[in-house]
């Protein structure tokens, strides 16, 4: 009994990222799921604290990790669900959206595991972040030393500090969300976009699941029918495998519509130019995923123009304004 | 005065012995009794016999490789499998057609990762000559939300448009049309066309031993027996086809066979 009421007061057991002879007080954070999504995944060593998530917004918005002026915000702007218009190195960055329940990262999967090693990754190697500039730095100094326990900052602590505070970052109200939980109606167009999206006729439905709307898996859906230019080639360049020419993560479809550019090189500008793809552009090759080959609908999905439009009216129903206004999300 | 204090004192001494030992004793038959309830003590155990279910696949005698396409069908079609997932269901053993036991649960399997293991604990000791197994989901269990929100699951829902549920099964690949390399994807789900398996075989669960019962499914089985499908000439896709979902529905009867 006693033991229970210490562990509930704070954290009173041994943090392993603790050094010995600092006390560390911390408020524990409960990390809540929206309704019928999995567990998010939450390793043992860097359990949710409201202090370390604050420490990582902090962060998040903070240049002092880049060299060259940019912090994490500068791509990933909270009013288009963390992500930007801008494309980075040819491809279109990812947004940061219920990332907590990812194992998967990046275009092509070349990270894999948790938030907390993709974030060792920014830091470390995409960042390159100056530890000596971050340890002369007072006040990171003060609160490392306070939240973290360190006197010392390193890259892990950066890191584990950045993915308690992008775990936070959860779309779970958008108008979909809401009609889900019977607390907003859909319009005439985005009921049929819905029932286009939820059945065989547009068959979204199998690599965007619901309620995540990704699967978080790779899938190639036939954009190219070769595969000469490198950055095509997809999940291949990280395993090597052929059968993975040309697959891609399947994106989160949370805020699509804010989007400027989709696919893996951004090469359609407007959801109704991606439904067209699906429509009449698909490309045939040996790793196309078997879901894009379906009988009768070789010549694609024969969806009509209003059909198209009724899509795009329900993709539309995936912008979560609460989301893209959280103060808690903000910059501090 | 003295006397009677002491007197006084005699019976309290006398009467917290006699409480103590009716304590004590009240305690042991708790005791006694709790370990007779536990049912992992010894004693109990060798009453009781332990059953572990493994699962394992092949492609006929061929091991289950990625999408490599190496396997052939009845109708001597070259083909992959990318993907095979689905839900094994209500596991039941008979005795000359009187019901043993039974295992009421949905498991998700996916045969390209580790094989879940079906425990079924410490049982009686009963004697068997026929198993049934469903895959897919039960009516019980076959409504949004009703399995665990994993991504798994979550992935294996059937839209609500379409009836709503669970795939049953997802089995996909490519397979070698003429001169071209081409997808299949075959889909199950909505009850009608769950799979009702059987098997004749023969076993005891002895009492005090830990059983191990493999089920194993030949892939290729799938598309064999009682009809040999061709992906040419029937199909390459049957979700929301309830003609070709049925017919490999039927196929799926004698899928799962116990391997020694």
């Amino acid at each position: 009994m006693l033991a229970l009421s210490c562990q509930k007061a704070g954290q009173s057991q041994k943090d392993p990222l603790v050094e010995d002879s600092i006390e560390v007080v911390l408020t524990p954070y409960s990390l809540e799921s929206p309704a019928h999504f999995p567990r998010p995944i939450i390793p043992d060593d860097n359990p949710p604290y409201v202090e370390r998530i604050l420490l990582g917004r902090k962060l998040y918005y903070d240049p002092i990790l880049s060299q060259d002026g940019r912090s994490c915000a500068s791509c990933h702007q909270q009013t288009l669900g963390f992500t930007t218009h801008m494309m980075y190195q040819g491809m279109p960055v990812l947004p940061h959206v219920n990332l907590a329940w990812n194992t998967n990262f990046m275009w092509n999967g070349s990270k894999q595991g948790t938030l907390e090693e993709v974030m060792l990754f920014e830091v470390q190697e995409f960042f390159q972040t100056d530890l000596n500039k971050i340890n002369q730095d007072k006040t990171y100094k003060h609160l490392f030393r306070k939240h973290f326990g360190v006197s010392e900052i390193s890259y892990k602590e950066l890191a584990y500090a950045l993915a308690q505070f992008v775990r936070t970052m959860i779309s779970r109200d958008s108008k979909y969300d809401r009609y889900m939980r019977g607390l907003a109606t859909l319009s005439y167009d985005e009921l049929e976009g819905r029932n286009l999206f939820f059945s065989e006729k547009g068959d979204c439905y199998h690599c965007h699941i619901n309620p995540i709307l990704t699967d978080n898996l790779f899938h190639n859906i036939g954009l190219d029918s070769n595969y000469n230019n490198m950055a095509d080639r997809g999940l291949f360049l990280v395993t090597g495998n052929p059968n993975d020419i040309g697959k891609f993560r399947t994106p989160n479809l949370r805020n699509v519509a804010l989007r400027s550019h989709y696919m893996h090189d951004g090469r359609f500008t407007t959801l109704k130019q991606v439904i067209d793809f699906y429509n009449n552009g698909v490309h045939n090759s040996p790793t196309l995923d078997p879901i894009m080959t379906k009988p009768g609908k070789e010549n694609g999905l024969n969806l009509t123009e209003i059909e198209k439009l009724q899509l795009v009216a329900f993709l539309h129903t995936f912008t979560d304004s609460s989301f893209l206004q959280d103060t808690s999300l903000s910059r501090p | 005065m003295i006397i009677c204090v002491r007197i006084d004192l005699c019976i309290v001494k006398i009467l917290k012995i006699f409480f103590m030992r009716v304590i004590l004793l009240f305690l042991n038959t708790i005791g006694i009794f709790c370990i007779s309830c536990d049912p992992t003590s010894p004693m109990e155990e060798s009453w009781q016999a332990s059953v572990n279910i493994h699962i394992s696949h092949s492609v006929g005698a061929q091991e289950l490789y990625y999408d490599s396409v190496c396997y052939t069908n009845a109708k001597k079609e070259n083909y992959s499998i990318s993907r095979l997932q689905y839900y094994l269901s209500d596991i039941h053993f008979y005795k000359d057609g009187k019901l043993q036991y039974f295992w009421n649960h949905t498991l998700y399997i996916d045969a390209f990762k580790e094989q879940p293991n079906i425990s079924l604990g410490n049982i009686s000791p009963f004697t068997y000559d026929s198993i049934s197994y469903l895959i897919g989901v039960p009516a019980v269990r076959n409504q949004h939300g009703m399995l665990p929100s994993t991504y798994e699951n979550l992935a294996m829902e059937w839209p609500d448009i379409m009836g709503g549920g669970y795939h049953f099964i997802k089995l996909e690949g490519h397979w070698r049309a003429a001169n071209d390399i081409s997808g299949y994807a075959i889909h199950l789900g909505t009850l009608p066309c769950i799979v009702q398996g059987s098997i004749s075989v023969k076993g005891t669960f002895t009492a005090g031993e830990n059983h191990v019962l493999t089920l194993h499914m030949d892939i290729n089985e799938w598309f064999q027996h009682p009809y040999a499908y061709s992906f040419e000439h029937d199909g390459v896709y049957t979700m929301g086809d309830s003609l070709l979902m049925n017919l490999i529905a039927i196929n799926g009867k004698d899928v799962l066979q116990p391997s020694y």
